[in-house]
């Protein structure tokens, strides 16, 4: 249960999603600028696999999510949880910049 | 552009935007001409040129086209939209009618200097090659990624909960149809 330091702030790509190792988990960062910086699980429930940081960005219903980039299941950037099937859900961490570096918290 | 030293036309150079063929005084030029659905043989805009002036000719003809054309027009369509056609063209590249040439010429020189190859800037920008790293810290990746990758048929294959890709396609298909199923059977009902 602690800050992880991931990644310079300048290293992100803005606008896009990146995977980042998080204690040995697979983290999908998405850094989308003054909309904000996201984090969820990389791996797309719906299928298991980790892809999430590759997905489109998108806002649907006034919420900004990421599209899997295998079945198109939309998953919320704030909570994780599948637009189409709510039992679906790429758990969200917390993240957030200091002193240039990207922090995420690691839950285990 | 396709060139040939023979005039047997091998290399279809009467089918391209810009073709030339070489001839025993010099070259010949051939401009819009078009393959593909709409095949249009390209006019012959002059001949015999030396390279120099056939360099000339293409830059300003070049330049013209990307001056006067439509956005994605193909060169055979700008010429048989072009008013006056070859004859207008040939007094604008060759007579300079219009007073425009050297414009065109400079305009071109500064396209050729200005070019990069894309290619080549992104691999000499760090932030573009980070792209193609999937994982913005790569060191801190664990041991072995089990999650990743199973081995099916000998093949490695992303690390789905039922094996194949032809499963989980059959899966979501049932379960989409059994949701569907109950929605109609739920409007029924109401």
């Amino acid at each position: 249960m602690s800050w992880i330091n991931v990644c310079e702030e300048t290293s992100l790509p803005i606008g896009t999603g990146v995977a980042a190792w998080v204690s040995g988990k697979a983290v999908a960062i998405f850094n989308l600028g003054k909309d904000g910086l996201y984090a969820i699980d990389n791996v797309d429930p719906a299928t298991g696999v980790g892809l999430l940081a590759r997905g489109l960005i998108c806002e649907m219903d006034g919420e900004l999510c990421v599209a899997s980039p295998l079945y198109k299941q939309h998953y919320r950037l704030t909570t994780g949880v599948c637009i189409e099937d709510t039992s679906l859900v790429a758990s969200p961490f917390d993240i957030k910049t200091e002193q240039g570096h990207v922090l995420v918290f690691a839950k285990a | 552009m396709p060139y040939r030293d023979v005039p047997a036309e091998c290399a279809e150079a009467q089918s391209k935007d810009i073709g030339i063929i070489a001839t025993d005084k010099g070259w010949n030029l051939y401009v819009a001409g078009n393959g593909g659905m709409r095949p249009r043989h390209g006019d012959l805009f002059a001949t015999d040129l030396s390279i120099e002036t056939l360099y000339k000719y293409i830059d300003r003809i070049l330049m013209f086209y990307v001056k006067t054309a439509d956005k994605l027009q193909r060169t055979s369509t700008w010429m048989e939209s072009l008013d006056g056609g070859l004859a207008y063209l040939k007094s604008v590249v060759i007579d300079d009618a219009l007073g425009i040439n050297s414009t065109l010429e400079q305009q071109m020189d500064l396209i050729a200097a200005t070019y990069q190859c894309e290619w080549k800037t992104s691999l000499e920008k760090p932030e573009f090659l980070a792209r193609f790293n999937e994982f913005v810290n790569p060191n801190e990746a664990p041991g072995t990624d089990n999650n990743a990758y199973q081995r099916v048929r000998e093949q490695r294959f992303p690390n789905i909960k039922d094996v194949g890709a032809g499963t989980i396609a059959i899966k979501d298909i049932t379960e989409q149809q059994t949701t569907e199923q109950q929605t109609t059977a739920d409007e029924v009902v109401a």
